[in-house]
């Protein structure tokens, strides 16, 4: 959906919250905090709604958006975690795919925040390296080095591809 | 790496199985998610309550510049008027647009505090900078955010996004003698950044800068140029707090400096200037 003046922000928030959720959810793993973490994003879009409407990728906007919200919020919890004020989240409670979530969610909580979106960003929304480098404001080799590993530990939590291949 | 490998290798990457495991083993976690419920009610709720927060912070100082707006005072030559002093906008039933000032905590200066402006100066500084305002905010990409004006400094704006925030300035120092020429001092990328000489519709060359900051992962962009009798800088900040480089590319900042609107307060703050002359440490010369 391209931003335009005339595009209404619930409109927008209609269509995109659940996507901006499912990102939220798989950069965070925990389903509360993804809520917090996509209405953050969308309260910001609407504050700033008049200029972001304009914007002429509103998606790619919002996805900036998010990405850096969590960061900035993995960095406070990260120091909120280290003076012992908050205690680390713990992998999602399972349900559904209960065994690949709690895997997968666990093995990509193993991996740096940064390294977390790199990997959510280019494999999950389907981002380019340079869109991703760009995004994180590092280098496209920071971008190709990390998913690469991050890819290997996935890989090596996940077991073999083919157990989950789809039916 | 060219363009042709990079994209060689994104397609190598998407197609290993590696990567086509992982994104299908997200889609299946996030397929039973739930929808949030009310998600776009609280979004609303919140962003409402930010909008305010942020109105609140910025000081007491929009009242005066409201004020101003109300008498008339905000209409400057440059958006729309002739050459000339700031004058009275009568008749006019449109509401302009006010654009709110920042105050930050002045760090200490062993430098004594200027003198206080007689009103009429400063009411039409303040004219002049809402009018830079409006220009910067109208003519800069969408993406740098709200314009505001910052208190005590009067060639700086901060914008503000939901991406975060930048300095821009916007200065037009009396500068007479000063070099009107403009080059690019030869040297590394990685140290110095990118530079070219552009020229205005007069000729007058401007250098067009994207200069690496901090451990230069990040990067300003600014032009430089001189007319009249004055040194003109316009500048975007990165923002270092989310380490996000000024959104403003060097062909946006072009085309900026290079449009009526910014050549008309150019040339209104040559002829009335709003700063002090250039002091003598020749900072900005030929930049």
């Amino acid at each position: 959906m391209r931003g335009h003046g005339t595009l209404n922000f619930e409109e927008y928030a209609a269509a995109r919250g659940q996507r901006l959720y499912r990102t939220a959810y798989l950069l965070c793993g925990d389903a509360h905090r993804a809520e917090d973490l996509a209405q953050a994003t969308l309260a910001k879009l609407f504050a700033h709604w008049r200029r972001a409407s304009r914007m002429e990728n509103l998606d790619a906007y919002a996805r900036t958006v998010l990405t850096r919200t969590f960061l900035a919020e993995q960095r406070r919890r990260s120091v909120a975690q280290r003076i012992g004020v908050l205690a680390s989240t713990p992998a999602a409670a399972a349900h559904g795919d209960a065994d690949l979530r709690v895997t997968l969610l666990s093995a990509l909580a193993e991996l740096p925040a940064r390294a977390r979106a790199m990997v959510v960003l280019r494999y999950w929304e389907d981002l380019s390296v340079e869109t991703v480098a760009d995004l994180l404001g590092c280098s496209t080799g920071t971008v190709k080095s990390q998913c690469s590993r991050a890819l290997a530990r996935l890989r090596e939590q996940l077991g073999e591809p083919s157990p989950y291949a789809s039916a | 790496m060219n363009r042709t490998e990079t994209v060689k290798e994104h397609d190598v990457q998407e197609r290993a199985p590696e990567a086509l495991f992982v994104r299908e083993a997200m889609d299946r976690v996030t397929d039973g998610l739930a929808e949030p419920l009310g998600l776009t009610a609280r979004a609303v709720r919140d962003g409402r309550r930010r909008r305010l927060r942020s109105r609140v912070a910025v000081g007491g100082a929009a009242a005066c510049t409201a004020a101003l707006a109300v008498t008339g005072i905000g209409a400057l030559p440059g958006t729309g008027g002739g050459p000339g002093p700031v004058g009275v906008q009568a008749g006019n039933t449109t509401v302009p647009r006010v654009f709110p000032t920042v105050t930050f905590t002045p760090t200490a200066s062993p430098a004594a505090p200027p003198a206080p402006l007689p009103e009429a100066e400063r009411q039409r500084i303040d004219a002049f900078r809402q009018a830079t305002a409006r220009t910067l905010q109208d003519l800069l990409p969408p993406a740098v955010g709200d314009i505001r004006l910052v208190a005590d400094d009067v060639s700086s704006y901060l914008a503000e996004s939901p991406l975060g925030s930048h300095f821009v300035r916007f200065s037009v120092r009396p500068a007479p003698g000063a070099a009107t020429e403009r080059t690019c001092t030869p040297g590394p990328v990685d140290k110095l950044g990118t530079c070219r000489v552009v020229r205005l519709s007069d000729g007058t060359p401007v250098a067009v800068r994207v200069v690496p900051e901090g451990n230069g992962s990040v990067t300003l962009t600014m032009a430089s140029f001189h007319v009249g009798g004055s040194d003109v800088s316009v500048s975007v900040s990165p923002d270092g707090r989310t380490n996000t480089s000024a959104p403003v590319t060097a062909d946006q900042m072009a085309a900026f400096v290079g449009s009526p609107q910014v050549l008309d307060l150019v040339r209104e703050a040559d002829l009335h200037p709003v700063e002090e002359p250039q002091v003598s440490h020749n900072e900005g010369e030929n930049r």
